[in-house]
C-alpha cells in the first residue's frame, strides 16, 4: 500500500477534481455528490491510485455517500498485486 | 390570468425530448397527451390544513417550475413564468365513506390524476388533492405534467412542501436559499449538455439506423408509454449476487440488468447490435434542488460477439452506457445529428431509435409495510415540530408523519392520449411505425425486482411473466458464470426455456 493512504484526503480531494465530480458539505463530512456510474470510475481510480483493492462485501455492505464512507472503505482494502498507477 | 414576469423564453434544454414526445401525441395540443407524473402520500398526524395551504403557495413562489406556463404550443414555444403563484389545491373529506367506498373512491381518484388535462397555455401545470381519511390521517396526491417535472422533481416538491409546513407552525423562515430560478436551470442544463462536433458524431454512429436507410417519420397521435406492467420480485439471494458480480466487473448492479436484459433480447432475435433506451436526470449541485423537468434519455448502443465472456458484456455495456451519458446533448440536436430530414419530419420523438427500454425509477411495492387498503410504505418523511430556534417548548404531539404508497390495482399505466387530439394527430402517409416493439423492464430504485412494461399488442400476462421468469433465469446464469463465453451462455439459456 503506497503512502499516499496518509494523504488519503488529499487524494480523494484531487481524484473528486479530476473527475469533475461535485461534493457538498454535509455537517463535518462531504456529502459525494455522483452517480452510481461516476462512483465507480472513481473507485477504480482511487484503487488504482493508492495500489488497493476494494472487496466485493464492502462495497455491497457500505454506504457509499460521504468522503468519510470512502475513508472507512479504504481502510477495509487490501493491497493490491499490481503496480500503482503514476499520479 | 396572472401577469408573467418574463415573455418569450425557450424551453430549457432537457425539456426538449419530453416536448417532442408530447407533442407527437396530440400536435394540435401537446397538453392532451396526458403525459403525467403523480406522486401520492399519507400524511399520519394532526394535520393543519391552514398551515399546509399556506405551505403549498410557499413552495411554489420558491419553484419557477410550478409557475411555468406557455404562450405559444409550437414545436419551438415559449413559456413564461408567472409572477404570483397559483395553486390548485382541492380538499375531498371522506370521513363519513365507509372504508370499502372510500378505497374505490381513492383508486378512482389517483386513476383520474394520473391522466389529468393541464391546459399548458393557461397553467398551473400542477396540481393536488388533500383527501382526509380520518381526524389524523390525510392523502396526498400531487399531479405534475411531465413538462415541469421528473421523478426527481417529487421527491422535491413533498419535501420542501413539509419544510413550509413545518416553517408555518413553528413560526421560521422555510428556505433560507432560494431554489434556482428557470434562468439559472436553463443556464446549467446548457452547460452539461453542451453541443459538440465530438457529441454529434457519437449519435451518428451510435444511433446509425438500421441498414444504412434513411430514417422513416415517427408514428403521430400514438402513445409511446407502454400502457400495461408486470411485476415481480428477485429470489432473495439474487441482488446480492448481482451486487458481487458488479464489482468483479467494475460496474453497477444497474448495469449487470441492463446486460441480462440486453442478452435476453439479442438470444431472441440473434441481432448482435441493439439500442436500448434510458433515463438519466444528471443532476448536479442546485439543480438537485429544482422541482424542474431535467431527464434526458441515453441511448445506449450495445454490440458484442459471440466469443465475449459475460464479464466482458458487462464491460461493453458498462462503457455504452458510460459513453451514452457523457454524450448527451439536447434531443433537437441528437435529431439533427442522426437524422438529416429531422426538421421536416418534426414532431419526430424517439420512438424509432430504440429496440427496448430498460429503466430505473419505480418505488418497490413488495418490500413496503401494508395495511389495509392504502399504504404500502416506501419512502417516509417526519415532520419534527419540536425544535424551534429560540428554543420553545417540544410540540411532539402536532408533528406528522408522512409515508408515500403505492395503489394496488389502481391502472397506473392506463393513459391514452385524448381521442379527440389523436384524430388531429392521425398519422401521416406511410409514416406510421409501431413503437414498443419489445417489452421493456423497469427496475425498482432498490433492485430487489422489477416490472416488464408492455402493450396488449406484444403479448398476454402470461407471456410477460415467462419473459419476466427467463429474465430472471439469465440474470441468474450471469452471476453463476461469469467466465462463459455469451456463446455458451446462449446455448444453456436456450436449452433452459425450450
Amino acid at each position: 500500500m503506497r503512502s499516499d493512504i496518509h494523504d488519503l484526503p488529499m487524494v480523494i480531494e484531487s481524484l473528486l477534481s479530476e473527475s469533475g465530480a461535485a461534493a457538498g458539505l454535509t455537517g463535518d463530512d462531504v456529502l459525494l455528490d455522483m452517480s452510481s456510474l461516476e462512483l465507480v470510475r472513481f473507485l477504480i481510480a482511487l484503487e488504482e491510485r493508492l495500489a488497493v483493492e476494494f472487496d466485493d462485501e464492502s462495497i455491497m455492505n457500505m454506504s457509499l455517500e460521504t468522503v468519510q464512507d470512502i475513508v472507512d472503505l479504504v481502510e477495509h482494502a487490501h493491497p493490491s498485486a499490481s503496480e500503482p498507477a503514476a499520479r | 390570468m396572472e401577469p408573467a414576469r418574463s415573455a418569450g423564453n425557450s424551453l430549457a434544454p432537457a425539456q426538449e425530448g419530453q416536448w417532442e414526445t408530447m407533442t407527437a401525441m396530440c400536435p394540435g395540443d401537446p397538453g392532451r397527451s396526458l403525459d403525467v407524473l403523480w406522486d401520492t402520500r399519507l400524511i399520519d398526524g394532526p394535520l393543519n390544513l391552514v398551515a399546509m395551504r399556506g405551505a403549498f403557495e410557499d413552495v411554489a413562489r420558491r419553484h419557477e417550475g410550478l409557475r411555468l406556463r406557455f404562450r405559444s404550443l409550437d414545436l419551438i414555444p415559449t413559456v413564461s413564468i408567472d409572477e404570483r403563484p397559483s395553486v390548485h389545491l382541492e380538499l375531498l373529506d371522506l370521513t363519513a365513506v365507509d372504508p370499502h367506498r372510500r378505497g374505490a373512491a381513492i383508486d378512482e381518484l389517483v386513476y383520474q390524476d394520473s391522466r389529468r388535462y393541464f391546459d399548458l397555455l393557461r397553467g398551473p401545470l400542477w396540481h393536488a388533492w388533500l383527501v382526509r381519511l380520518d381526524r389524523n390521517r390525510h392523502l396526498l396526491n400531487v399531479s405534475f405534467s411531465h413538462i415541469i417535472a421528473d421523478g426527481w422533481a417529487c421527491n422535491v416538491f413533498v419535501r420542501d412542501l413539509l419544510a413550509a409546513y413545518r416553517a408555518r407552525m413553528i413560526a421560521i423562515d422555510p428556505f433560507p436559499e432560494p431554489a434556482p430560478s428557470f434562468a439559472q436551470l436553463h443556464g446549467m442544463q446548457l452547460e452539461r449538455l453542451a453541443v459538440t462536433t465530438q457529441k454529434s458524431r457519437y449519435w451518428q454512429d451510435a444511433l446509425r439506423p438500421p441498414g444504412g436507410r434513411p430514417w422513416p417519420a415517427a408514428p403521430i397521435g400514438t402513445d409511446p408509454n407502454p400502457q400495461h406492467r408486470l411485476l415481480f420480485a428477485f429470489p432473495s439471494q439474487l441482488p446480492r449476487e448481482i451486487g458481487r458480480l458488479a464489482w468483479v466487473a467494475r460496474t453497477t448492479p444497474f448495469v449487470v440488468c441492463m446486460c441480462a436484459y440486453y442478452l435476453l433480447r439479442t438470444f431472441s432475435s440473434q441481432e448482435r447490435r441493439l439500442v436500448i433506451g434510458t433515463a438519466s436526470h444528471g443532476r448536479r449541485g442546485l439543480e438537485r434542488d429544482a422541482v424542474f423537468q431535467s431527464v434526458v434519455d441515453p441511448y445506449v448502443s450495445i454490440d458484442t460477439s459471440r466469443q465475449d465472456s459475460v464479464v466482458d458484456a458487462l464491460r461493453i455495456v458498462h462503457e455504452s452506457l458510460a459513453g451514452a451519458i457523457d454524450n448527451l446533448v439536447p434531443y433537437t440536436a441528437l435529431g439533427r445529428a442522426v437524422n438529416p430530414a429531422f426538421d421536416r419530419q418534426r414532431p419526430w420523438p424517439d420512438a424509432l431509435l430504440c429496440d427496448g427500454h430498460f429503466l430505473s425509477s419505480s418505488p418497490d411495492p413488495f418490500h413496503s409495510t401494508a395495511a389495509g387498503h392504502l399504504p404500502r410504505e416506501v419512502r417516509g418523511g417526519h415532520v419534527d415540530l419540536g425544535t424551534r430556534a429560540g428554543g420553545s417548548a417540544p410540540r411532539a404531539d402536532r408533528d406528522v408523519v408522512v409515508t408515500q404508497v403505492f395503489m394496488p390495482g389502481r391502472p397506473r399505466w392506463r393513459r391514452q392520449p385524448d381521442a379527440a387530439a389523436r384524430e388531429v394527430g392521425a398519422p401521416r402517409g406511410g409514416a406510421a411505425a409501431v413503437p414498443n416493439r419489445a417489452p421493456g423492464i423497469e427496475l425498482f430504485e432498490n433492485r430487489l425486482g422489477g416490472s416488464v412494461r408492455y402493450d396488449e399488442g406484444l403479448g398476454s400476462a402470461d407471456d410477460m411473466r415467462a419473459f419476466a421468469l427467463d429474465y430472471t433465469r439469465l440474470l441468474r446464469a450471469l452471476v453463476a458464470q461469469p467466465d462463459l463465453p455469451l456463446s455458451g451462455l446462449e446455448s444453456a439459456h436456450l436449452a433452459a426455456v425450450s
